[in-house]
């Protein structure tokens, strides 16, 4: 073979290799981007799915508490009355003071309350870390090498972090001095 | 993945070998240095991942049988080859003598397959037991049959016997059981990852490694009770993941430390990297039998059932394992989820330094084996046209 022709061969070899390379990895580094954007974007709509039941769980929730310490506020005094009026009349109110079981405020559903609020709070905060972490491998795809070469000018994804204003305030400050807790 | 730009490595190869021994280098021979290179990177690639991601999660189980295999032989096809002699004569009458195989020493050869012991479990899988550990399980049991296994033998006919475990809870035999599977977060810079804990924090805390499988399948699941009789407790808990192990995919640990801050669950957490995939471990603080605090951690999504029992325990006056065993049981049965690990498939895993290294030494000293082959084979370049075998 003319050393002409085998110039050629090796430079067409070598032109195919470093061309199939390149792309195949775009091929890769592209397909790999767009997953990870599509599971940003689904993760989102997930979070904010999230949001929304663990507000309405936890509102209900609330609202039944509520209900049951408005009804036994109203049920209490007079039921007490009832019952002491009663034996007033009978003479009967020191012995009866000592023995007799009153009725007592439940406060389980208030307990129930507390553990549905740190376990849906839980939930939410691992739905959230989530989509943090979805946008990091996304940003670090994007930026680091090769990814930054093969996927140059494509955007970034943006998300919004679900947070409170307080923390929000102290995030931004650094500062977080507010004591109270109630 | 930085490791495939080692296939840069034969693009040089390549043209190196055509600047300084073009005559010594056929033109299909320029090939063999890219094919070498991607399937070493290739290899190097999934045994890096494999390494990286590899972790152990502890199975539980119930033995359902403990079987003893005889001793048995049966014959084989000869694997001896007999060799004979013959003269032969080419096309120019030149007579030689040359060796041919005609046959076999032996019209069989003999396997022997010496006796075993074993026990299967309500995982289907099989575990190597001891002779000794085969008669006990059989005390255990009360029960022994013969089974005929029908065997092809050739002098020695081996059979089996069994014992099998009656379904009942008193004379359960729990197993745990290896298996690897891949865990991604592990490796990765994931936000789910943990801090790396140090050596001072493990000794000042006090806390857990994981315990080691003995007697073929045993592993303690209470840990760090010193000085207390927890034997009955670790048999309930060992009931627990041995009934819940296969049926849920659980498997309990509880962790107890002594006059220790609460902080210390939270850095065991980090030691084990959250826990395997299947495993629900639960961190007391203990002073005395008084229940300091405790601290529940798994990777099942099932949050509601982890702050359950942290409160079950905190409301414990004194330490009552046996009552925690007893409530957890249905709780697991009814709640527990496993975590999908497949779930993290999105996470990238970046090979350490060295490792990348490694792997560029090993494709250039490829390169460098496969271009001396190249040059010294016998395939030139023919001077006109083509290539020659010399």
């Amino acid at each position: 073979m003319k050393n002409s022709n085998k110039l050629m061969w090796v430079m067409a070899l070598v032109c195919v290799a470093i061309g199939g390379a390149a792309f195949f990895s775009y091929i890769g580094y592209s397909n790999t981007e767009v997953e990870l954007r599509n599971q940003v974007e689904a993760q989102k709509q997930v979070l904010e799915s999230h949001h929304d039941r663990m507000w309405s769980t936890l509102a209900q929730q609330a609202q039944v508490s509520d209900q049951y310490r408005e009804v036994f506020e109203e049920v209490y005094p007079a039921l007490m009355e009832g019952r002491y009026s009663a034996n007033e009349a009978a003479g009967m109110l020191n012995i009866n003071v000592v023995t007799e079981d009153n009725p007592e405020f439940d406060t389980s559903l208030y307990r129930e309350l507390s553990r549905t609020i740190e376990s849906e709070r839980t939930s939410f905060h691992r739905t959230q870390s989530r989509l943090i972490d979805l946008h990091r491998e996304h940003k670090s795809l994007v930026q680091t090498f090769p990814g930054s070469l093969m996927l140059a000018g494509r955007d970034d994804v943006e998300i919004t972090i679900i947070s409170s204003t307080r923390s929000r305030q102290a995030a931004e400050t650094g500062i977080d001095d507010d004591r109270e807790l109630f | 993945m930085l490791v495939w730009l080692a296939l840069g490595i034969p693009v040089i190869t390549t043209l190196v070998l055509y600047h300084f021994w073009k005559h010594e280098v056929v033109i299909w021979e320029f090939i063999i240095p890219f094919v070498v290179s991607l399937i070493l990177v290739g290899i190097c690639h999934l045994v890096i991942q494999k390494q990286m991601t590899d972790a152990i999660e502890y199975w539980g189980g119930i033995v359902t049988k403990a079987e003893y295999y005889e001793r048995w032989n049966e014959r084989v096809p000869c694997v001896h080859p007999e060799y004979c002699t013959r003269t032969t004569t080419d096309f120019e009458g030149n007579s030689r003598i040359e060796t041919y195989q005609c046959g076999y020493i032996h019209p069989y050869d003999v396997a022997n397959h010496p006796p075993y012991w074993q026990v299967r479990n309500t995982n289907n899988e099989r575990i190597r037991i001891s002779q000794s550990h085969y008669q006990r399980l059989v005390t255990k049991f009360g029960n022994s049959r013969f089974v005929d296994m029908n065997r092809n033998y050739h002098t020695r006919d081996g059979d089996k016997y069994e014992s099998r475990w009656d379904q009942s809870e008193e004379l359960a035999e729990i197993t745990t059981t290896t298996h690897s599977y891949e865990n991604r977060v592990k490796p990765s810079r994931s936000v789910f990852n943990y801090e790396e804990v140090s050596d001072e924090e493990i000794a000042s805390y006090g806390l857990h490694t994981y315990p080691r499988i003995h007697t073929s399948y045993r592993q303690p699941v209470i840990l760090g009770a010193s000085g207390m009789d927890v034997r009955a407790a670790e048999r309930e808990f060992q009931l627990l993941n041995g009934y819940l192990g296969s049926r849920r995919q659980v498997r309990v640990f509880v962790l107890l430390f002594e006059n220790q801050p609460r902080e210390a669950g939270y850095i065991q957490e980090a030691l084990w990297i959250g826990g395997n995939k299947n495993e629900f471990v639960i961190t007391i603080g203990l002073d005395g039998d008084r229940v300091d605090w405790a601290h529940v951690f798994s990777w099942s999504e099932k949050d509601r059932l982890k702050i359950d029992t942290r409160h079950f325990i905190e409301e414990q006056s004194e330490i009552d394992l046996i009552s925690l065993a007893e409530w957890l049981r249905p709780q697991l049965r009814q709640r527990f989820e496993r975590k999908e690990f497949e779930d993290f498939s999105y996470l990238k895993v970046d090979p350490p330094l060295w490792a990348i290294l490694l792997v560029f030494f090993l494709v250039i000293a490829a390169n460098v084996g496969v271009s001396y082959f190249v040059i010294q084979n016998e395939y030139r370049e023919y001077r006109r046209n083509g290539w020659r075998r010399l």
